[in-house]
């Protein structure tokens, strides 16, 4: 009951600055801009021979972020030499729809009619090497491969030009995946289709491009603002003649402060997962992905602003100062930062001096400075691996609808373990500071 | 059994001591009263007993257990001076917040809210915001929220400041209330009148320290003086009196007898009317409160609401003014 007083009391603290309602409308014209952006598919084929292509490999090496694994992600023998595409059918579904089955017609060419007939009559050899080229789009989910085989006649609808005795006729049917529609090119336009942009990308890259650029414009702005409006909450309650009124009741202080704080961070959760929640279903209904991660960022966002908040506490405890508060919260995230970006700065390094197979005493990624780095990185906030993690997340899932399997592939040092622990260690340390400095205080 | 016991108690701030060795008690259904000037130490000594202040020596009991612990908060309602409500808050949704953090059920609290609010004349603009209440509404509210969980002791920090002079009638009124229902009021005031009006007992501090504690009518008693009126026109026997051993002054149309020690007052009755003199009055001089806090409490210190010559000098012609004037019959 008295978790839910203090939770009302804040979230009626928080209505009563304007602010919240500003930042209402702001998420609904980002909501609403994001839901005015339209995408278009490219036809079939077009989509179909970029893939088969390999076009959409910087995609996939883009998920990985380690110089080793990128020289060996196997790069997928080319869609080319005796095979061409001739043609694309819906097989299921409508033409040109992510989401259709499709028969694709394969044409191998040979040096006379004979070697055609003989690929007719024993196809094995044609088949298990169709197979191989199309390893790659199974292997990263593009597409579904149901069945390969060979024509005994070209089909119907192919042009006369194609219709040559050298050629042999083989269908591959496919079925879409997670990551079809994903892959699958797009011409995106804004304003309901007023402003066409003229690029074709795959929808997954447009759309983590759109989700990044809104969410790390929105987190930031979120937060900055969230960060001055809290600075008020817990000044006030210790306001003389305020906290005295707190004090008397049968609360301890521990709960209060601990309350107070989860009240703050109660007010971003909701402002936040109202952004969140509007960004993903615009995005899920314009473009038909819904990327169930992206849901993640509420929780990221808030845990983001947990780690701030709880610097913020700790200095109004101390100093019943909005603006201390205000100014040292702001301190130390520039600081979390820099220690982060220094940190990848040198663990790049390291990774480049190691694949260099630089001697040891002469990496400079393992001097003095660096190891200081390392130490204070190893101690403070991982606010820069929380952004990397969550570009990651955001980028596999709109990509290949499958982050897990993608983040496997990130040989980096960052992970959500260690970022989580620290990070939720360095806000323990913070409200255990202020709780004790709170609980021994005279007022 | 006691419901604000205090042993010895005494606080210090850094090097200023806030409390020295204060021991009092405070019985049940009492309405106590703790007088002093600003810095004396009565919002320290309440503040101890509610848990705000902590790291205090000696022994404090609020409710038979130690001071500051939620067990005995729980049936405690408190008035701070100084009060600053939130005032994003109407009188309604305050009351509703502060009943969640001392447990009150919902019901009870949706069901008290408007009975309380009532009480204290608030009930019209229960869903107005605070900010825009009046000082005096404030501390109305002040008050609604202290008693809202019908508390069994409330300590009241200068209930009626602000407020005015119906409004101090209505919160004595209120006061008398909940006397009659049996609470303990515990009241911090420097509205010496009223005090006087409302308190059974009252504890005097000066820089942390008790000098003066008792019921109102003991301490306000002048001992061995006297007020004596005779009928128009009839001379007062001074010169015969003083053979006696009895010095009498004129204060306007009476006379004042001062009793030394061992005297009493009936053989200058048995005098006046054996001369045939027509007694019209006769009372035993009476100070108010306030002329006993004056009396008691010597000009502070330095740093801490020392007057300024100006209200010395006021004081000094006040306290001379009150000499003839301030009896009670």
């Amino acid at each position: 009951m008295k978790f839910w007083s203090i939770l009302k009391d804040s979230f009626r603290e928080a209505i009563d600055c304007k602010v919240l309602y500003v930042m209402a409308g702001l998420s609904f014209l980002i909501i609403l801009f994001v839901g005015s952006t339209t995408f278009r598919p490219v036809s079939a084929k077009e989509t179909m021979q970029n893939l088969l292509s390999g076009e959409f490999l910087f995609v996939t090496r883009a998920l990985q972020n380690d110089p080793e694994s990128k020289n060996r992600s196997a790069v997928p023998p080319r869609f080319e030499g005796p095979f061409r595409l001739r043609d694309v059918r819906a097989a299921k579904g409508e033409m040109d729809s992510p989401d259709s089955e499709y028969l694709l017609i394969v044409s191998q060419d040979h040096a006379s009619a004979e070697e055609a007939g003989k690929t007719r009559r024993a196809p094995e050899l044609a088949l298990e090497t169709l197979k191989n080229l199309f390893t790659f789009a199974e292997q990263w989910k593009l597409l579904h491969i149901a069945e390969i085989r060979v024509l005994q006649a070209p089909p119907e609808g192919i042009r006369k030009s194609n219709l040559e005795p050298q050629l042999v006729f083989f269908q591959i049917h496919t079925q879409p995946t997670e990551a079809t529609r994903r892959l699958w090119q797009h011409e995106p336009a804004l304003l309901f289709g007023a402003v066409p942009l003229h690029v074709k990308q795959p929808l997954g890259i447009m759309l983590y491009v759109l989700a990044s650029i809104v969410l790390s414009i929105g987190s930031w702005v979120t937060i900055l603002v969230s960060v001055i409006i809290t600075a008020f909450f817990i000044p006030n309650m210790l306001r003389k003649g305020t906290v005295d009124l707190l004090l008397a009741k049968p609360i301890s202080r521990w709960s209060l402060l601990g309350y107070k704080y989860l009240g703050g961070l109660f007010f971003i959760f909701l402002n936040t997962a109202f952004a969140v929640v509007g960004i993903w279903a615009a995005l899920g209904l314009r473009s038909g992905i819904w990327a169930n991660s992206f849901l993640l960022m509420i929780f990221v966002i808030t845990f983001f602003f947990a780690i701030l908040y709880a610097v913020s506490t700790l200095f109004a405890v101390m100093t019943r100062s909005a603006v201390v508060c205000i100014l040292m919260t702001c301190g130390a995230w520039f600081l979390f930062f820099l220690v982060g970006t220094i940190n990848q700065v040198v663990d790049t390094q390291q990774q480049k001096e190691i694949a260099d197979e630089v001697a040891r005493h002469e990496r400079t990624s393992e001097g003095t400075f660096a190891s200081v780095v390392k130490v204070v990185h190893a101690i403070t906030p991982r606010t820069s691996d929380l952004n990397y993690l969550a570009g990651k997340i955001l980028l596999s899932d709109f990509l290949t609808g499958d982050f897990a399997s993608a983040a496997n592939l990130d040989k980096t040092s960052i992970t959500w373990e260690s970022s989580v622990a620290v990070s939720l260690a360095f806000v323990a340390l913070m409200l255990g500071l202020a709780c004790w400095r709170f609980a021994a205080k005279d007022y | 059994m006691p419901v604000i016991e205090t042993r010895d108690l005494s606080k210090n701030y850094r090097r200023i001591q806030a409390l020295k060795d204060v021991s009092l008690r405070v019985e049940k259904g009492e309405i106590y009263g703790l007088l002093g000037q600003n810095g004396a130490g009565k919002t320290t000594l309440v503040k101890i007993l509610l848990g705000i202040t902590r790291n205090w020596q000696g022994e404090a009991r609020l409710l038979d257990v130690t001071a500051g612990r939620a067990e005995a908060r729980r049936r405690v309602g408190y008035l701070p001076e100084d009060h600053r409500f939130p005032d994003y808050h109407s009188a309604a949704s305050l009351l509703e917040f502060y009943g969640g953090l001392l447990g009150v059920p919902r019901v009870e609290r949706r069901r008290r809210s408007p009975e309380i609010l009532e009480t204290v004349g608030l009930r019209e603009r229960m869903h107005y915001k605070i900010r825009t209440y009046s000082k005096g509404m404030k501390q109305r509210l002040g008050i609604a929220q202290a008693l809202f969980h019908d508390p069994e002791v409330i300590f009241l920090d200068e209930p009626t400041d602000g407020v005015d002079p119906i409004g101090r009638r209505e919160i004595r009124h209120i006061m008398e209330r909940l006397k009659e229902a049996g609470k303990t009021i515990f009241l911090n005031s420097h509205l010496l009148g009223e005090v006087e009006k409302i308190c059974d007992r009252v504890a005097i501090l000066q820089k942390g320290v008790m000098i003066q504690e008792g019921d109102i009518a003991t301490l306000t008693e002048h001992k061995g003086t006297f007020l004596i009126g005779l009928a128009a026109g009839q001379m007062f026997p001074v010169e015969e009196l003083a053979k006696h051993g009895y010095q009498a002054t004129r204060r306007d149309d009476l006379w004042e007898i001062a009793i030394a020690d061992g005297q009493e007052i009936d053989p200058v009755v048995d005098l006046l009317r054996g001369k045939g003199l027509g007694i019209r009055h006769l009372v035993e001089k009476r100070q108010s409160l306030e002329d006993l806090f004056l009396a008691t409490v010597a000009p502070a210190e330095p740093g801490v609401d020392r007057p300024g010559k100006r209200l010395r000098d006021d004081r000094i012609q006040r306290e001379a003014r009150s000499r003839g004037i301030g009896e009670k019959p």
